[in-house]
């Protein structure tokens, strides 16, 4: 019985082996899987091979974007500028001889009685720097335009912050055979920022160099040159001599927009005079017959001007001389661009004499 | 003890195993399967999966092809126009191999892709560059595309023409192609062809970055049905000054090309 | 030994048997396997190796396009660089000096090719340029055989439009073979 007893005892004897097993796993395990989760969780969700690289490729790419916008503005904005370069006659506003119908003039005479009638030619012939200046100014107001309109709407946004392009440069024109060249040199740089929370700021200067056809300033140099032998000349000699222009250098052609003589004079006093005055009919009989009256006139003599009047055509001749080349330009700007030709348009004004004549004027 | 231990050996059978033992080893290899089935579901556990790391490597791989869109989108608009006579050489020779142009279209309700036709009027893209020279003499591509917008906005009559001049020399100047080893038949010249879509917006509609081609002004596109994507497309979208002040969108969709079809070292 | 170590785990009830021993001899192999299999599980998500070969060879594609004195047409006079535009007197291997190391663990081989239509025209022939000519040509036969593990090389390639200064297109095809 005892050892029934000591049987059951055995049969009962409780078996630690699998609880502390289970438990010493459950601690091992649990301290393995926290560790991995501590340590290389952290490092497997960071795990960002290359970002720095990235990052700066990536915001590399993005200044791009922003230099190529500046490139095509650029590009545009010299376009518009060329044209109303020459649409202007190579002055940004009028000039001192003014302007006719649309075409400032380069050359004004004047015959007024305070110059004693005799003309006075007022030259207004543009010279190279007036037409660097002038091109200079209208790229920079162009490309303005263009700066203006990607900074307001927008026009790129890096890690959520808008790209704004400065609009203060240094242009440059050089000269390249056959091509206008304009370099800009950026006085700041366009920041941008590598991400928000990375003090990283990427600075690029927004520089640029761009050409187009033709060399309007030596066109301009040309056509200033040559326009002198137009002046006080008769309309078909003008056509001659544009054809021998024309001849000279194929690449221009000069044409004859318009040619307008308005009379015009100028009146001086150049001596005094007499002349009848106060003029009275007074009647007698006549002497053939006594029954008849005859009238007489009986005048004083007074004391006049000799006053010469010169009578002239105001001759108002404007040249348009295209390049054969032409732009999309919206004129006036923000308008549907059209295709417009380059075309350097000038006027010139003088007078010729048509008569003289003479009167006495009280 | 004999009937003790011919107690113990009934209850623990054979080799000293019981069935305790048995079950718990069972137990113990079934609890490991289901771990290791857990742990390889990539959303329950992050970061200790060696397939994150992966997945990381690939998006870098998606950044490096949005790096790669961004630089050739930017090569293709810096591209200078060629003059007339290699222009029209190189539309020429598209006319002449229209037939071995293969696009191809997914199906919207089934997803399949379907092949499709490639609409590229030649004649008609050639008739409107001879009308409007100044589109494209001495000016890059996106002078071209600037100065195509002057004519699309002022001339209604004249949009179609736009476009079809836009595919023409889009396709001319851009087109791709690679040896394909098919037999040669009316269809197959050797080559396969393929130009990742390219589409412009002037404005007038703005679809944004996920707008379909079809709802820009101007697109262009050859995938043929074997340039089923490995990897995601990447878009990349270039913005360009227009005469008028305002701006166009110039989008590419960049396919990166099938490993098989990339250069051997 | 097994019994003794079999009556520390049991309490003073139980006792030990033939039977017992032969019982604490597959536990104690179950238990060698346990911790054994315990160790495998956590060390297969152990990430002790990272491949970095993609990564690096997808960067230094790109590297000769972006960077100064690369391929790219470099204007001095108004410092910039024009990533797109290839400037052809400079796609030489000489120009590629600085992508060559001591010791290189990747090198490439960069092909400028005709666009399609182009080709067909006018044949020409690619020209190529190298990080390290010498290198690449003794690890090709390896990276087109695919081989892996230790001394293995895996290649990587691109390709990539890029305007020409002249105004012509072209393909730039581009081989890094890394080293495993």
């Amino acid at each position: 019985m005892k050892r029934k007893m000591l049987m059951a005892a055995n049969k009962k004897g409780l078996n630690y082996y699998s609880p502390i097993i289970a438990i010493m796993g459950i601690f091992i395990l649990g301290a393995i899987l926290s560790n991995l989760f501590v340590k290389q969780y952290n490092l497997a969700s960071d795990f960002d091979l290359g970002r720095e690289q990235f990052r700066i490729l990536l915001t590399e790419s993005s200044a791009e974007k922003v230099l190529l916008f500046v490139d095509n503005a650029a590009r545009l904005a010299l376009e518009q500028a060329a044209y109303k370069y020459g649409k202007n006659g190579f002055y940004q506003s009028g000039t001192s001889c003014g302007n006719k119908d649309g075409f400032n003039l380069w050359t004004k005479e004047e015959s007024n009685t305070q110059n004693d009638c005799v003309p006075q030619l007022t030259p207004c012939y543009p010279t190279n720097s007036n037409m660097m200046a002038t091109l200079h100014d209208f790229f920079a107001n162009a490309l303005d335009s263009f700066i203006s309109g990607f900074n307001g709407k927008s026009g790129l946004k890096v890690e959520g912050n808008k790209v704004m392009l400065p609009s203060s440069y240094d242009f440059t024109i050089s000269p390249v055979s056959g091509r206008t060249e304009i370099k800009g040199m950026s006085q700041q740089p366009v920041s941008l920022a590598a991400t928000r929370t990375n003090q990283l700021v990427y600075d690029i200067k927004p520089n640029f160099r761009q050409s187009i056809t033709p060399d309007v300033i030596s066109d301009g140099n040309d056509v200033a040159s040559k326009s002198p032998q137009l002046l006080r000349k008769k309309e078909q000699e003008i056509s001659s001599v544009l054809s021998s222009f024309n001849s000279q250098n194929p690449d221009l052609k000069w044409e004859l927009a318009s040619y307008l003589t308005p009379p015009s004079s100028c009146s001086r006093v150049i001596d005094k005079c007499t002349y009848k005055c106060n003029c009275v009919i007074v009647e007698y009989p006549c002497p053939e017959d006594n029954k008849k009256i005859c009238t007489r006139e009986d005048c004083e003599t007074c004391i006049g001007s000799l006053v010469e009047t010169v009578s002239y055509d105001d001759v108002y001749a404007s040249f348009s001389v295209a390049n054969g080349k032409g732009f999309y330009i919206s004129d006036p700007s923000s308008t549907p661009p059209q295709l417009k030709s380059v075309a350097y348009n000038f006027g010139l004004n003088w007078l010729e004499e048509t008569g003289r004549s003479t009167k006495c004027e009280p | 003890m004999k009937t003790a231990n011919h107690f113990n050996k009934s209850k623990r059978g054979q080799f000293g195993f019981d069935l305790a033992d048995i079950f718990s080893y069972i137990g113990y290899f079934i609890v490991v399967l289901i771990i290791i089935i857990i742990l390889n579901i990539p959303s329950c556990l992050t970061g200790i999966d060696t397939k994150k790391a992966d997945s990381k490597l690939q998006e870098k791989a998606d950044s490096m092809a949005l790096v790669s869109a961004d630089t050739q989108i930017a090569s293709y608009l810096r591209t200078q126009m060629p003059e007339r006579t290699e222009l029209f050489a190189k539309l020429d020779w598209l006319e002449q191999h229209k037939n071995f142009l293969r696009t191809s279209v997914v199906d919207p309700e089934t997803g399949i892709t379907l092949p499709a036709e490639v609409k590229l009027d030649v004649g008609q893209a050639k008739a409107f560059l001879n009308s409007h020279p100044d589109v494209y003499a001495d000016k890059d591509y996106s002078g071209f595309i600037s100065s195509l917008q002057a004519v699309y906005a002022a001339e209604k009559k004249e949009q179609n023409n736009v476009k079809m001049a836009f595919k023409a020399v889009t396709t001319a100047l851009f087109i791709r192609g690679f040896s394909n080893g098919k037999k040669l038949d009316k269809n197959n010249d050797g080559y396969t062809y393929y130009l990742s879509p390219v589409s412009v917006d002037f404005q007038n509609s703005n679809p944004g970055e996920s707008g379909r081609d079809s709802d820009y002004d101007l697109s262009v596109e050859i995938l043929p049905g074997e340039m089923l994507p490995e990897r995601t497309p990447v878009q990349s979208i270039q913005v360009i000054p227009l005469a008028d002040l305002t701006l166009a969108k110039i989008r590419l969709t960049y396919h990166p090309e099938r490993s098989s079809w990339l250069p051997q070292p | 030994m097994v019994s003794k170590l079999g009556s520390l785990l049991r309490n003073k009830k139980g006792d030990s048997t033939p039977d017992e021993m032969i019982g604490w001899i597959h536990r104690s192999v179950f238990t060698v396997i346990v911790a054994l299999t315990t160790y495998f599980i956590i060390r297969a998500f152990i990430v002790t190796s990272i491949q970095v070969a993609p990564i690096e060879a997808n960067v230094l594609m790109s590297y000769p396009h972006i960077h100064k004195d690369g391929f790219s047409k470099f204007d001095s006079t108004i410092g910039r660089l024009y990533p797109g535009v290839m400037d052809t007197s400079r796609f030489t291997t000489g120009q590629l000096k600085l992508l060559k190391g001591e010791k290189p663990s990747i090198v490439g081989r960069f092909a400028r090719n005709q666009t399609i239509i182009d080709y067909h025209l006018k044949k020409e022939e690619p020209v190529y340029a190298y990080t390290d000519f010498d290198r690449y040509k003794l690890w090709q036969p390896l990276a087109q055989s695919k081989a892996k593990g230790e001394g293995g090389k895996t290649p990587y390639a691109e390709l990539r439009y890029v305007t020409l200064a002249d105004g012509r297109g072209a393909i730039i095809e581009t081989v890094m073979i890394a080293s495993n």
